[in-house]
C-alpha cells in the first residue's frame, strides 16, 4: 500500500496528462478495434455480434446472389490515398529540404523572421486556406483566367477536382512540418563539417549529397513522417479540392460513421490507416535505433 | 582547530548499467577558516564530493558532517553551505542585485537588511555600479564576481567553489586567483575549491586533497605535494617527474645507492625499503642539471619555454630523462640538440616511491 | 566579391526555391485578404474597395454564435492542455524518481502521431458508449486530449534548454521546492508555458474534422459553419472573417516571438 502511495506521489506530475490521453485516446481507439469486429447497427451505433464483415469488405461484395466476389473498389482508394501520401512528402521533401538549408545559412535574426513567416499560414483556418485555392484552381480561377488571357490557351485547363489538386493542397498545408525538422538538424550541423568536405576536393554539391544529406536524415525522416502520417488520413483538402468523387481513406472514414452509419466498416476503415501509421513509426524507431544520422547523442 | 567539514568513509554510486563508483571511501577533515583544493583530472570525483557536500547528491554510504552536525540526510536549502558554480548560474530573470539578494530574502532577512548585504557584497567584489544591470549584460569576468558575491551574501560557514575559474581566460584567471585569496582572507570563511589546475592549486590552497577515480590520494599542504608525492599518481599529476625503477643497494648513515635497471646508478636518500628491494624513484627535472659527470647521453629535443628550458636526454642506456635549466645569463642555451652531456642530480633530489 | 563566392554553404537555386516556397504559402491568404475589401460578391475579379462584407460578417448571428462557442472550446481546451502539459514536461524533466519516462513521454506526444480521422471517429464512438453528452463540454474534453502535445512540446523544449544548475543554485540559495519552482523553474520556463499555451489555442480553434464528428446540435463552432458555407458557396463574409482571424493571429504570434526574443 505504501508503494503505491509513494508511486503516486512521485508520480502526481505526469499521471494526470497520462490519464486524460489513456482516457480519451486509447480508450476509444480500443473501442473501434472491438467495433470493426461487430455487426452494424440500424441507425448507427453496432450489434453485439461478433462479425469480419467489415474486413471482408475491404475487398469483397456480395453480388447478386449473395456470393463473396473479389471487389478491388475500396482497395483502389487504399492505394490511391497511399499514392497521394506519398507524393505529398516527395513534394514536401523536394521545396522544403532547399528552403530549410537556406533558412539556416542566414544569419540568427533573419532565420528567426523565416521561421516566424512559415509559422504565420499556419496559424490561420486550414478550411480556408484550403478554399483559397478553389479560387486559384477552377475554371474561372487564377491561373486559368491569368493563361488564357495571355492567350496560352484557349480554354480552362482541369485543374481543380483531381489528384493533383489534392496532393497541391496536402503539401501547401503540411510543407511546414518538413521544413521545421529539417531546418532543426541543418542548424545544429557543424558547417567545418562542409569545409573539411571541401577541403577534401568535394564540389558543392559533392558536400551536400554526402555530408549535410547523410547528417540531416533524422531530419529528413521526421519531417516525411510528419507529412505522411496527416496526409494519409486528411479529410479537408480531399473533400474540399477532390470534390468528393476522388475519395481518400479520410473521408471514406468520415462517411461511414455520418452518411453510411456503418461504424464497424468505418471503424475496420480506421484501423487499416493505424495499421500503416504503426508500419511508419516502427520504420521510424528502427531508424533512430540504428543511429539514423550523426545527431544521436 | 576546529574541523569545518568532516568526511567518513563516503561513498557515492551512480545506479546505471554499468553501475559508476564515483567516490570511494572518501575520508577527510577540512579545517575551518582554510583554503583548502579538491585536485584532480576530470572524472576523478572532485565535483561529485562537492556536490554531495553541497547536498544535490545523496551519498550511497558513509557520513558527512559540518561543524560536528550530521548533514547527509539535509537537503540543500538546510545547509549553511553555498555554491559558486562553474558556470556561475545567474538568474537570468533577475538584476545583479536581486541575485545577490536572493539567498538573504529566502533566509527571511528583511528587505531591507538583504538589500544592505547585498550592496555590501558587491561593494567587495568592485561591481556597485552594476547592480541594476541583468546578469546577461556582463562579460565572463564580472560575472564570475557576481556570482561569488551571491554565494558570499548569507555568510556562508563554507563556500564551495566548482572550478570557477575555468571559462575565464588566462590573465584574468590569475587576477581572479589573488582576489579569491583575498576574499578568504577577509570573510574568514573555509573554501573549498574544486580544480583540475594544479598551478591554480598550488598557488592558492592552504592544503590541497589530490583525487583519482574516486579516491582520495594525498591530503597535504602545497610544498609537501610537490616535493613529497606519496605515490606515484599525485608525482606524476603535479609538475613533471623523471621516473625509474630500481634496486636499493648498500645503506651509508641515512643515504642509499639506487642501481637502475640499465646499469647507471643513483645515489640518494634512505627510504623504507630494505636492501635489494625493488622500488621507484624519481626526481623533478628542475633538481637536475647538466654537468660533466653523472648519467651520460645525448640531447634528443630542445624545448624552449621563455623562462627555463627543458632539454630531453637519451641516457646511453636507453632511458629518457627530462631535464630544466635556466639559460645563460646572456639568453643562450647550456646544449644543442645533439650534443654529447651528462646529467647530474642532487641526491636530496631523489623521492623513493614504495611500491 | 559576390555572397556566393565567399560563402561555402552557398547553393545556387536554393534561394529561388524559397522565394517560391514563401509565395506559394502567402499567395492565398494574399488574395483571401484582399477579397475580403471587394465591393462585389466576386472572388476572381476585383471591383472596387469596401468594407461591406466585415459589416455584415460583425451582424451575422450564426458567426457570432459559432466564434463564441469556438473561444470558449479553445480557452477552456488551452488551460486544461497548458496545465496537464507543465505538469508532465516538469515531472519528466526534473523529477528524477519517475520511472519508465520514455513510456511517458511516448504517451504524452501520442495525440500526435494519430490521424485525427482516426481520433475523431474514435472520440465520436466512446461518447455515444458511454453516454457522455455535455455539449460544448465533449468538444472541450476532445480538444484538451490533442492540445496536450502542442502544449507539451514548446514547454519540454524549453525545460531542456533551462540550465539545471539554477535550480540547484536556488536550493543552495535556502529555496525549497517550491519556492524554487516559483522562484526561478516557472519564470524561466514561461516563455515556453506561453507558446505552448498559444499552438494549443490556435490549435484548437483551426480544428474541423474532431469538432464535426464530436459536435452535438447547438455545438457549432466557427470552422463547422464555415464548412457548410464552402459547400453551398462561400461568400466574402467568410474572408472578412478570417482576414480577422489571421490578424489577430499574426498579432498574437508577432509579440509572443518579441517576447521571447527578450528573453
Amino acid at each position: 500500500m505504501t508503494g503505491l502511495r509513494a508511486y503516486l506521489k512521485d508520480h502526481a506530475g505526469i499521471l494526470p496528462a497520462a490519464l486524460v490521453i489513456g482516457v480519451f485516446m486509447i480508450v476509444p481507439i480500443l473501442i473501434i478495434l472491438i467495433y470493426s469486429f461487430l455487426a452494424p447497427g440500424d441507425y448507427g451505433g453496432v450489434k453485439p455480434e461478433f462479425s469480419t464483415d467489415a474486413y471482408q469488405r475491404l475487398l469483397f461484395q456480395n453480388d447478386l446472389f449473395d456470393q463473396l466476389v473479389f471487389d478491388p473498389a475500396y482497395l483502389k482508394i487504399t492505394f490511391r490515398s497511399l499514392w497521394i501520401a506519398t507524393v505529398a512528402v516527395t513534394g514536401c521533401l523536394i521545396v522544403g529540404f532547399p528552403v530549410a538549408y537556406y533558412i539556416a545559412g542566414q544569419p540568427e535574426e533573419r532565420r528567426n523572421v523565416f521561421l516566424l513567416l512559415i509559422t504565420i499560414p499556419f496559424w490561420t483556418n486550414l478550411l480556408i486556406r484550403t478554399y483559397c485555392w478553389i479560387l486559384v484552381l477552377r475554371d474561372t480561377g487564377l491561373i486559368n483566367s491569368a493563361l488564357m488571357a495571355l492567350g496560352v490557351i484557349d480554354a480552362p485547363l482541369t485543374l481543380l477536382y483531381t489528384e493533383g489538386a489534392i496532393a497541391l493542397g496536402l503539401i501547401y498545408t503540411y510543407i511546414p512540418f518538413m521544413v521545421l525538422p529539417i531546418y532543426a538538424a541543418l542548424e545544429r550541423l557543424d558547417l567545418r563539417l562542409i569545409e573539411a568536405a571541401r577541403d577534401l576536393y568535394s564540389s558543392r554539391w559533392g558536400a551536400l549529397w554526402f555530408i549535410v544529406v547523410p547528417l540531416s536524415m533524422p531530419g529528413i525522416i521526421a519531417g516525411s513522417i510528419l507529412v505522411f502520417i496527416p496526409a494519409l488520413g486528411a479529410f479537408i483538402a480531399p473533400d474540399l479540392l477532390g470534390g468528393g468523387k476522388n475519395l481518400m481513406l479520410g473521408s471514406l472514414v468520415q462517411l461511414q460513421f455520418s452518411a453510411a452509419r456503418n461504424w464497424p466498416f468505418g471503424s475496420a476503415l480506421a484501423m487499416v490507416i493505424m495499421a500503416m501509421v504503426l508500419l511508419c513509426l516502427m520504420l521510424y524507431a528502427r531508424n533512430l535505433r540504428r543511429g539514423g544520422g550523426g545527431f544521436q547523442h | 582547530m576546529k574541523t569545518a567539514v568532516s568526511i567518513k568513509n563516503l561513498n557515492k554510486i551512480y545506479s546505471g548499467v554499468p553501475p559508476v563508483q564515483a567516490l570511494r571511501d572518501a575520508t577527510l577533515d577540512i579545517r575551518d577558516n582554510e583554503f583548502f583544493t579538491l585536485l584532480g583530472p576530470s572524472g576523478c570525483g572532485k565535483t561529485t564530493l562537492l556536490r554531495l557536500i553541497a547536498g544535490f547528491e545523496a551519498p550511497t554510504g558513509g557520513s558527512l558532517h559540518l561543524f560536528g552536525e550530521e548533514i547527509s540526510a539535509l537537503p540543500p536549502e538546510s545547509r549553511p553551505v553555498n555554491t559558486v558554480f562553474q558556470h556561475y548560474s545567474l538568474f537570468p530573470h533577475m538584476s545583479v542585485l536581486e541575485n545577490v539578494a536572493f539567498g538573504l530574502r529566502r533566509l527571511r532577512k528583511s528587505e531591507a537588511k538583504a538589500h544592505a548585504t547585498a550592496q555590501e557584497m558587491l561593494d567587495l567584489v568592485h561591481l556597485s555600479d552594476f547592480a541594476a544591470r541583468s546578469p546577461g549584460q556582463l562579460s565572463g569576468g564580472q560575472q564570475q564576481r557576481v556570482a561569488l558575491a551571491r554565494a558570499l551574501a548569507p555568510h556562508p560557514r563554507v563556500l564551495l567553489l566548482d572550478e570557477p575559474l575555468s571559462a575565464l581566460d588566462l590573465k584574468l584567471r590569475q587576477s581572479m586567483r589573488a582576489e579569491l585569496k583575498r576574499l578568504q582572507k577577509e570573510t574568514g570563511i573555509t573554501f573549498v575549491f574544486v580544480t583540475h589546475d594544479q598551478e591554480e592549486a598550488l598557488a592558492m590552497s592552504d592544503r590541497i586533497a589530490v583525487m583519482s577515480q574516486g579516491e582520495i590520494q594525498q591530503v597535504d599542504n602545497p610544498a609537501r605535494i610537490y616535493e613529497f608525492p606519496e605515490n606515484r599518481f599525485v608525482a606524476e599529476f603535479i609538475g613533471d617527474a623523471n621516473f625509474f625503477e630500481a634496486r636499493v643497494g648498500a645503506n651509508e648513515e641515512g643515504s642509499a645507492n639506487y642501481h637502475l635497471f640499465d646499469g647507471s646508478k643513483l645515489h640518494g636518500p634512505q627510504g623504507h625499503a630494505p636492501e635489494g628491494a625493488t622500488v621507484t624513484i624519481f626526481f623533478r627535472p628542475e633538481k637536475a642539471r647538466l654537468a660533466q659527470t653523472g648519467l651520460a647521453g645525448e640531447v634528443t629535443e630542445i624545448l624552449y619555454l621563455g623562462n627555463n628550458t627543458d632539454y630531453l636526454i637519451r641516457l646511453d642506456q636507453g632511458a629518457d630523462v627530462m631535464v630544466r635549466s635556466e639559460n645563460h645569463k646572456d639568453g643562450t642555451a647550456l646544449a644543442e640538440t645533439g650534443a654529447r652531456v651528462c646529467v647530474e642530480v642532487d641526491p636530496r633530489a631523489i623521492r623513493v616511491l614504495i611500491p | 566579391m559576390r555572397h556566393s563566392d565567399r560563402d561555402i554553404r552557398w547553393l545556387p537555386g536554393f534561394n529561388w526555391v524559397t522565394l517560391f516556397f514563401f509565395l506559394f504559402l502567402y499567395l492565398p491568404l494574399i488574395i483571401l485578404v484582399v477579397f475580403s475589401f471587394n465591393a462585389s460578391r466576386s472572388a476572381t475579379v476585383w471591383d472596387g474597395f469596401s468594407l461591406q462584407w466585415y459589416a455584415k460578417a460583425f451582424a451575422n448571428d450564426d458567426i457570432q454564435r459559432a466564434t463564441k462557442n469556438s473561444l470558449i472550446i479553445a480557452v477552456f481546451a488551452t488551460i486544461n492542455a497548458t496545465t496537464l502539459a507543465t505538469m508532465a514536461a516538469l515531472a519528466l524533466g526534473r523529477n528524477r524518481r519517475v520511472r519508465r519516462k520514455q513510456m511517458f513521454s511516448g504517451l504524452i506526444i501520442l495525440p500526435l502521431m494519430i490521424p485525427e480521422i482516426v481520433t475523431a471517429v474514435a472520440t465520436l464512438t466512446f461518447f455515444a458508449a458511454i453516454g457522455l453528452s455535455l455539449g460544448l463540454g465533449n468538444i472541450i474534453i476532445a480538444h484538451t486530449v490533442f492540445c496536450i502535445p502542442f502544449a507539451y512540446l514548446p514547454i519540454r523544449a524549453r525545460l531542456q534548454g533551462m540550465d539545471e544548475s539554477l535550480e540547484a543554485a536556488a536550493r543552495d540559495l535556502y529555496s525549497g521546492k517550491w519556492a524554487t519552482l516559483r522562484l526561478v523553474t516557472l519564470p524561466l520556463l514561461m516563455p515556453g508555458i506561453i507558446s505552448g499555451a498559444m499552438l494549443a489555442f490556435i490549435i484548437s480553434l483551426d480544428d474541423f474534422i474532431i469538432t464535426l464528428m464530436v459536435a452535438e446540435a447547438g455545438s457549432t463552432t466557427l470552422p463547422i459553419y464555415i464548412y457548410s458555407l464552402v459547400r453551398i458557396g462561400i461568400t466574402p463574409e467568410v474572408n472578412a472573417i478570417s482576414t480577422v482571424l489571421l490578424g489577430i493571429s499574426i498579432i498574437i504570434v508577432t509579440v509572443s516571438y518579441l517576447i521571447g526574443k527578450k528573453t
